[in-house]
This record gives C-alpha cells, sequence and structure tokens, in this order.
C-alpha cells in the first residue's frame, strides 16, 4: 500500500501543475488488482487487505482530483497475476460465464486500453470486474 | 430501558469474554457497554487509565463486569500481554474488538507524509493483524468472533480523508480474508462501519457545524446513531451465537445513509 501511495503522490503532484490541455486530454490513473481483494482467500490476507485498500485510494484520490485525474480499477482473475503460488479464483459457486479466467492479451489489454483512454473518464473511482464472468458484482 | 439491553433481560453474552481495544471511550466504550449489559465481562483496552480505568469503574457502578488493561496496540507485546491477562483472569476470550486508531492523518494525498501513514497503518491495518495471531488461539478455544471496526469511507473513499479511508478498507479486505481463512477453525471475523456520535465526532462537529447536519441529511432515518443503543446491538449480535453463520461480512450501522453494499 505504501508504494501505491507513492503512485498517487507523484500523480497528484502532475495535478498539481494543472490543466493537461486538449491534446493530452485529462490525466487517467488505472490500478489493476486481483479479484481477491473483493472477496478474501485463505492463505491471502494481505493480498484482499491491500487490495480493498488500493480500491478504497483509487475512490479517495478521484474524488478528490474530480476532473484534473480520474482514476479506475480492473480486478481480474488472480490466476492471471500470480504464478501457482497466488490465491485462487473464488468468485462464485458457479464456474465463469465464459468459461475461465482469460487470457492478459487478448482479454484483458483491451479493458486496459479502455480504462486508460480519456474518453472513459466519466468513469470514476470504480471497480470494472474482467473475470469472465464470475463476480458478476456488484 | 435501552435498546442495548434484551428484551426478555437474558443476557445474549451470559458467560462470556470480550476484549475491547479502544475501549476507553468514543464508539469502544459503547460496545463494550452493551456487550456488558448483555452479561458478558468486558476487558477495556486502552492507553490511557485516565479514561479506560474510569470507563471500567462506570460500568462496574452500573453492576456491570468490566475491567481495564493498559494495551497500546502499536506494540505486539502490549496486545498479547492485554491478551494473556484477559484470558487468564476471565478464564477465556470469545470476542475481540479492534476498534482503536489513530486516525490524524488527513488531508490531500500530495500532503500526506509516510510517518502520518506508518501511524494510521500501524493502529488500524498491522494491530488488526497482530490482535488476530495473537488473539487465534483463544478465539480457536471457544469458537469465538473477531470484529474489526470499519468506516463507510472505506468503501466510497474520502476526499477528506483518503488514507484513512484508504486504511478501513484494508482492515475490511482484511477480514474477508481472515474469515474465509478461519472459517474452518470455527472463528468468525466481520466488520462493523457505525457513525455514531462519540466525543471525537461532537468535536469535529463543533469544529465544522455542517457535518453534522450533512451526517443527519444523509441518513434515511435521520438522525446520529449511539455508540451504546444503536451501534452496540450489532457487536452483541456479532460477538454471540445468533451470528454463529455469519463471517466475512460488513454491517453498516449509519441509520442508512451509507446503502452501497
Amino acid at each position: 500500500m505504501v508504494e501505491a501511495i507513492g503512485v498517487a503522490r507523484a500523480v497528484g503532484n502532475l495535478v498539481d501543475l494543472g490543466d493537461p490541455g486538449p491534446e493530452s486530454g485529462p490525466r487517467r490513473l488505472v490500478w489493476i488488482l486481483p479479484t481477491t481483494a473483493l472477496g478474501g482467500s485463505a492463505g491471502f490476507v494481505g493480498v484482499s487487505a491491500a487490495g480493498e485498500g488500493i480500491r478504497a485510494l483509487a475512490k479517495g484520490a478521484a474524488r478528490q482530483w474530480g476532473s484534473s485525474c480520474t482514476t479506475a480499477v480492473l480486478a481480474v482473475s488472480p490466476t492471471l497475476l500470480f504464478d501457482g503460488s497466488g490465491p485462487p479464483d473464488e468468485g462464485s459457486l458457479s464456474p465463469p460465464a465464459l468459461g475461465g479466467p482469460g487470457d492478459v492479451t487478448t482479454d484483458v489489454a483491451s479493458l486496459v486500453d479502455l480504462l486508460a483512454d480519456p474518453r472513459s473518464r466519466f468513469a470514476t473511482g470504480g471497480t470494472l470486474v474482467a473475470d469472465g464472468g464470475s463476480w458478476m458484482a456488484p | 430501558m435501552n435498546a442495548s439491553t434484551s428484551p426478555s433481560g437474558a443476557g445474549l453474552l451470559d458467560g462470556r469474554v470480550a476484549l475491547v481495544t479502544g475501549g476507553g471511550a468514543g464508539i469502544g466504550l459503547g460496545l463494550a457497554t452493551a456487550m456488558a449489559r448483555h452479561g458478558a465481562s468486558v476487558v477495556l483496552a486502552s492507553r490511557r487509565s485516565e479514561t479506560g480505568e474510569a470507563a471500567a469503574v462506570g460500568l462496574r457502578a452500573e453492576g456491570l463486569q468490566a475491567s481495564w488493561v493498559r494495551c497500546d496496540v502499536t506494540v505486539p507485546a502490549e496486545i498479547a500481554a492485554a491478551v494473556l491477562s484477559t484470558a487468564e483472569k476471565l478464564g477465556r476470550l470469545d470476542c475481540l474488538i479492534h476498534n482503536a486508531l489513530d486516525g490524524s492523518a488527513v488531508g490531500p494525498l500530495e500532503e500526506a507524509t509516510n510517518e502520518g501513514w506508518a501511524t494510521l497503518a500501524a493502529t488500524s491495518v498491522r494491530a488488526s493483524y497482530d490482535c488476530a495471531r495473537i488473539a487465534h488461539p483463544h478465539l480457536q478455544a471457544t469458537g469465538g468472533s473477531l470484529v474489526l471496526l470499519t468506516s463507510a469511507a472505506g468503501m466510497e473513499g474520502s476526499e477528506a480523508r483518503p488514507l484513512y479511508a484508504m486504511a478501513k478498507a484494508a482492515q475490511r479486505g482484511f477480514a474477508k480474508g481472515l474469515a474465509a481463512e478461519w472459517g474452518p477453525d470455527g472463528i468468525r471475523v466481520n466488520c462493523i462501519a457505525p457513525v455514531a456520535m462519540t466525543p471525537a465526532l461532537a468535536g469535529a462537529i463543533r469544529h465544522d457545524p455542517s457535518l453534522g447536519e450533512r451526517l443527519v441529511a444523509r441518513a434515511p432515518l435521520g438522525r446520529i446513531g449511539d455508540p451504546v443503543d444503536d451501534v452496540g446491538p450489532v457487536a452483541v449480535f456479532l460477538a454471540g451465537d445468533l451470528s454463529r453463520h455469519v463471517t466475512g461480512q460488513t454491517v453498516v450501522v449509519d441509520g442508512g445513509g451509507f446503502r452501497g453494499l
């Protein structure tokens, strides 16, 4: 979480520099987290603690910065972020609607593009869950 | 009759033992009072005897079972001593409520200092971890309950107190993970997110009268809660058998102001 605060402070310093101008568009800060943050997982309490903390940081930053810099969180399957020693998928009793956690290149990267695009700035402070339809939350 | 007492007069927590950090005043004392009125022996853990010991004396004057133990939650050895003395003197530990917090780190993110975050994290996230690991064997022995105090700010973020919101959210994430981990041990882990009239909130409202107006206006129930009679019963519920199949949850007790879960 200390690193997340450091990132937010660094971005906040950019925000203090003023409007980035029409050519560069509004600034956007996107965090990528495992869905473990949403529900917790046995043996990985640190992951859910840090994840929920960063989600709240994204919301607080969004409220503070307004249109100067918008934020978003992308929550993906933990199997995409950790090696075999990471937390498992625990979203739902049912399997993911799309059959699996997805692929970083073909499934997740496009959503990072979407969230990083200034045109998505009106969705600020929130979390987009991209896990193939496991959590379907909220 | 107070809302924190049972209509039947029977205590929902008869024979139970609860340790409450930050129990000398405010929300912590409110929760402890409600639990004691339901029959629990409560131990108020706090740094200052002038508040903690006085609060315990006040509860005993009411005929309740209460004591005080010195505990700075940033010092694991003091948490361990508080837990051990509770278990030794009262024979068991059924519920630990971690409520203590030094939330003085306020203001914009760019002005946040590492020291401010360190203090906040030490009393919230780190202390939750220390309370949990130290209390684990005692709670496992009784099939007990760990309760962490969080905030709606942790769920919706805060412009004025972004790091406070972050710490409170982290505690909630910690509780969810720990609930999954400790379920097989028979220990439940839940959170309470209250808004109640404490000395701290009263002071904040004196400083900013519009804060009180905003809190009241936001709550469909139209008032700021009472630590004993509004928030306390939720602690009684989470500490007792009525919630035996409830774990990993956050109960928001704010008169309906936050409805986003």
